[in-house]
């Protein structure tokens, strides 16, 4: 805007000042409570996190790795001290020790006299935890030998692995080994675990997974034995670990106060003020749709701040009961003998106030939900400072059953918070619609066909906003936030996501493995236009021919998924026989990285051919038969009329098959998910299996974000470039 | 945009029949029938291990056939997962998600193809503009959203996200739009509202559209794979394709079991094509080009 239209701008016909007035009083009178909204959602908010900030963030985690490397280094400093290196016999108990070399075969015993210490080195767990110790790093085991509970340390010693077994005389430590069982040779195996530090209750933090993750560093569970106890987490399958919940006693566990109820109210007469003014103003104004789809705008802030608000909170509590649930199931899990351990007992283990403790008072306090479960015999406290409840329901002798509430006041929080929030996107919904019919009236259009449109699209537009716009907005918020679901701090990080996708090896591979999948296409349009071709005419049993080409597409891609696997099976499979017989082969398909994503291409051809082919058809039906008849009049062949008349007549449908196909194989997941998991190697690792797994196998929500909203930048640009090449016509006639 | 200017294929069903088969057509019919047989045979193969013993299928040279056909494998490998619950989950979110996407198609096709209003045209922009986004941009999003409404593993959070479907409401829109106006003028005229106008005459009217959108909206349901694998959490929850990669990941050594669960997993869709291959061929053509 020009000056001099700025400052004309400001001298409006005098006709125009009221209702200029009146629509900076509403801005006010809309500004207002926003500012309350938002300053309401920050409180509560930053109210939430501060209480659960002592316990479980980031910062603590990474005190926990501190904690623990210097537990093992003052460890090993213990050991390096003593006179008799590696062990000293008096300080740390040592019975026996037995020095393997790197293969597991023994060099050296003592004392002598004694036999070696009957352990396994074939057994995966021992070569697991040699191989823990041969790459630096120093491990603390549990195990039963005869019947008896013993520490085994091993420890690393120029290149060969000493074997110490520790003597034992604490109680706790035979619950702990029935806790532990099992689970330190499996973490170690996958390479994930997970501790907790001194004074922490339950926690998982990514921090610690991260500093675990790899072996470059030198890991170490090192447990004393008295007060910790692990429970594993497994995925949400039973499948792969991904890693643990540690638990510790803590004197108190401090308390986490609900969110005090004045925001809560103070946002509920916000909104309804807000409401009754916008309506209220809405009724005095006289002015065009220009400001009621200002008004609209002016809406969006409290709606996004409320929709906000209600997603931190339903983070906060969520995340925390995701953790409990798990560790509810884990605890489940754990009563199933030979690893079980019971949660009473794990109670006695770590202490009495934690994990659980009988209490019977709570099960007449929440009576409610008890009654629902006769059977329930024990309640207590659990995890997070006691905002939640457990419960013990003996569904059989044979296995018992954790039950977690969450108190009332967190559930009727949420679901005001999210009525809030859809009140408002129904506001701003009717007040379009509100705007629209005015403009209709105004237009001499007829109302009631306006106000019947809107009530014909109303249910559409209301899903759309709420399930396709609104979370493509929170991705992109997402995408700038560290979001594990089982950490309830959820912290900005800028764009250091998008920036690690730079740096990241596999985002580039599962990438480049993306567009080389994408190739199939071309392969399978030109087999798809033949055969288009080829089932172009009417010929009796052309349907049911067109049928079965069309028939992949349409079954489920999970059991194709799982007959092609069988069929690309290297010993067994149908292909090698088939290529064997013809004195090829065998190929490995699926099993080696050179060809795995070969194969996947080539089902995704068989998939996709019928589909293309019936566009295809579409496209050749609808070129007019009296072209061919003329240049046959003409002279023209066979493939000469395939090239000056079907071909170009076919451009844009080509075009439409190419686009559409790209876009969706950038998009394949279920091949992958059920086939390869991404391997062998990376070799099949593409982009939204990569992104899958790093939401929801390594929880990474916010990384995860981050990728699929490049994805979908790809996506729109290659859209666009659609819309360019192919200009606004959209048929293809 | 004239629908009638699409030759549909689909036609060819009842007209065909009488065509003669002369020598030219021979080398044709060979070469179909080959490529034919090809793309049945995964399916064929799937079928003949399904009925063969565990140990029979790790045999070399593989055998076509069992030696003996053993049905039993379908109910062990159906008993060995709860494949009726699979089976009833999928059809419960099929049934509600099909109507809500028929329901929501109908409707707002209507009002984009029928009704003046002002804004008409940005708000059809906005329900285009969806079909660039990738699903999986939202699925996270939509997966917190779905958790803070506490529905994950319950059958709103497999069914809410999916009730509409753009790809339906422009068809129905298309259809719509080739209809004749006249009948619902008159109903107007006769002091109808516009519900009942819908209800009473269009709808009916577009009654092919409506099948179409509906068979695609179940297929899509009947198929789709990661978003129920990411809402539901318990075996009881799953609908078969979930329950289906579950059972893979369980018995993958034993390819009978996992060839039968497929062929079940088949058969439903493929019946239900087989009855309908006309409305399949129609919505591909009707929303692939006039996309």
């Amino acid at each position: 805007m020009s000056h001099a239209e700025s400052i004309r701008s400001w001298q409006r016909p005098a006709a125009e000042t009221v209702t200029d007035r009146l629509r900076q009083a509403f801005f006010l009178l809309v500004a207002v409570p926003t500012v309350i909204l938002v300053a309401g959602g920050l409180y509560i908010a930053s109210h939430s996190r501060a209480a659960l900030t002592p316990e479980i963030d980031r910062f603590a985690a990474q005190r926990a790795v501190q904690y623990f490397s210097h537990q093992r280094d003052s460890f090993l400093q213990e050991l390096s001290a003593s006179p008799a290196y590696p062990l000293n016999p008096s300080r740390l108990g040592v019975q026996q020790q037995t020095l393997y070399d790197s293969s597991g075969e023994v060099i050296a015993s003592q004392p002598p006299g004694l036999a070696p210490l009957p352990l396994s080195p074939g057994g995966a767990r021992t070569r697991t935890l040699f191989e823990a110790a041969r790459r630096g790093a120093p491990v603390l085991d549990v195990a039963a030998i005869d019947g008896r509970s013993v520490w085994i340390a091993y420890l690393p010693i120029d290149g060969h692995i000493n074997v110490a077994l520790l003597r034992l005389d604490a109680a706790p430590l035979e619950n702990l080994r029935r806790a532990l069982g099992y689970d330190v040779a499996v973490y170690l195996d996958t390479g994930r675990a997970v501790s907790v530090g001194d004074g922490w209750s339950t926690s998982i933090s990514q921090a610690l997974l991260d500093s675990l993750a790899s072996f470059d560093r030198p890991i170490s569970s090192f447990l004393d034995g008295t007060s910790v106890a692990a429970i594993p987490l497994k995925d949400f399958d039973d499948w792969e670990m991904m890693g643990a919940i540690l638990v510790r006693a803590t004197d108190s566990a401090p308390a986490l106060p609900g969110s005090p109820a004045w925001p809560l109210a103070g946002l509920v007469l916000a909104g309804v003020l807000t409401i009754v003014l916008s309506w209220r103003s809405q009724m005095r104004q006289t002015r065009s749709a220009l400001r009621r789809s200002r008004l609209g705008l002016a809406l969006l802030p409290p709606m996004i701040a409320a929709a906000w608000l209600a997603a931190t909170d339903a983070h906060v509590s969520s995340a925390a009961s995701d953790a409990l649930l798990e560790m509810g199931a884990r605890m489940a899990v754990s009563l199933v003998e030979p690893y079980g351990v019971a949660p009473a007992e794990l109670a006695a283990l770590v202490g009495s106030d934690v994990v659980v403790q009988r209490a019977d008072s709570l099960i007449a306090s929440s009576s409610d939900a008890l009654s629902a479960f006769p059977a329930a015999r024990e309640a207590g406290r659990i995890g997070l400072a006691g905002r939640r409840w457990a419960y013990r329901v003996a569904d059989t002798a044979a296995l018992d059953r954790i039950v977690l509430l969450r108190p009332p006041l967190e559930d009727s929080r949420k679901t005001v918070l999210f009525w809030l929030a859809g009140l408002y996107s129904l506001l701003a919904v009717g007040v379009l619609v509100f705007g629209s019919l005015r403009a209709a009236s105004r237009s001499g259009l007829e109302l009631r066909e306006a106000i019947g449109a809107w009530s014909f699209i109303a249910p559409s537009l209301i899903l759309l906003l709420v399930f396709s716009a609104a979370p493509l907005i929170f991705a992109f918020y997402l995408s700038f936030h560290e979001w594990n679901l089982l950490e309830p701090a959820k912290p900005f990080v800028g764009l250091r996501h998008y920036r690690e996708l730079t740096g990241d090896g596999l985002f580039w591979t599962a990438a480049k493995n993306t567009a080389v999948y994408s190739l199939y296409v071309p392969a399978t349009m030109a087999l798809a236009l033949g055969v288009a071709i080829l089932l172009n005419r009417s010929i009796r049993g052309v349907a049911l021919l067109r049928a079965v080409f069309f028939l992949p597409y349409i079954t489920s891609f999970v059991a194709i998924s799982i007959v092609w696997q069988w069929m690309y099976d290297p010993d067994f499979g149908l292909f090698n026989w088939v290529l064997g017989s013809i004195g090829l082969g065998p190929f490995p398909w699926l099993n080696s990285p050179s060809t795995a994503l070969l194969a996947l291409m080539l089902m995704a051809i068989w998939i996709h051919i019928g589909f293309q082919m019936v566009i295809f058809l579409a496209g050749l039906q609808a070129i007019p038969n009296e072209l061919y008849e003329a240049a046959i009049i003409d002279g023209a062949g066979p493939w000469r009329r395939f090239q000056r008349i079907t071909l170009p007549l076919l451009r844009p449908t080509t075009f439409f098959v190419l686009v559409t196909s790209v876009i969706g194989s950038f998009q394949v997941f279920t091949f992958v998910y059920v086939m390869t998991e991404g391997g062998p190697l990376h070799a099949t690792d593409v982009i939204v299996y990569h992104i899958y797994q790093n939401a929801w196998q390594f929880l990474r929500m916010g990384y995860a974000s981050a990728m699929s909203w490049v994805l979908f930048a790809v996506i729109f640009a290659i859209t666009l470039l659609q819309f360019r090449l192919l200009g606004r016509k959209m048929t293809p006639s | 945009m004239e629908r009638s200017s699409v030759n549909r294929p689909g036609r060819d069903l009842p007209t065909q029949a009488a065509r003669r088969v002369d020598g030219g057509n021979f080398f044709i019919y060979a070469l179909a029938i080959a490529l034919g047989i090809t793309m049945l045979l995964p399916f064929l193969w799937m079928i003949s291990t399904s009925l063969m013993d565990e140990f029979e299928v790790y045999k070399f040279p593989p055998r076509l056939l069992p030696a003996e056909p053993l049905w039993r494998n379908y109910p062990d490998a159906l008993s060995a997962a709860p494949f009726a619950r699979f089976f009833l989950n999928s059809a419960i979110i099929s049934l509600f998600i099909v109507i809500g996407q028929v329901f929501t198609a109908a409707t707002a096709g209507y009002a984009f193809a029928r009704l003046r209003f002002p804004g008409r045209d940005k708000v059809f922009i906005l329900f285009l503009a969806n079909l660039m986004v990738p699903v999986i941009v939202l699925l996270i999003p939509r997966f917190l959203i779905v958790g803070a409404l506490g529905w994950v593993d319950t059958y709103a959070g497999l069914i809410v996200t999916e009730l509409i479907g753009v790809w339906g409401i422009f068809l129905m829109r298309q259809y719509f739009l080739s209809l004749p106006r006249e009948l619902e003028d008159a109903a107007r005229i006769d002091g109808a509202n516009e519900w009942q106008v819908f209800w009473k005459v269009a709808l009916p009217l577009a009654k092919p559209a409506v099948a179409t959108v509906a068979l695609f909206s179940f297929v899509e349901t009947w198929k789709s794979f990661l978003w129920p694998l990411i809402v539901t959490r318990s075996m009881g929850m799953r609908p078969v394709e979930v329950g289906i990669a579950a059972f893979h990941s369980l018995y993958f050594t034993n390819w009978p079991y996992q060839m039968a669960a497929a062929v079940t997993a088949v058969v439903p869709i493929l019946l239900l094509f087989l009855f309908t291959q006309r409305y399949f061929v129609q919505g591909i053509q009707l929303a692939g080009l006039k996309y």
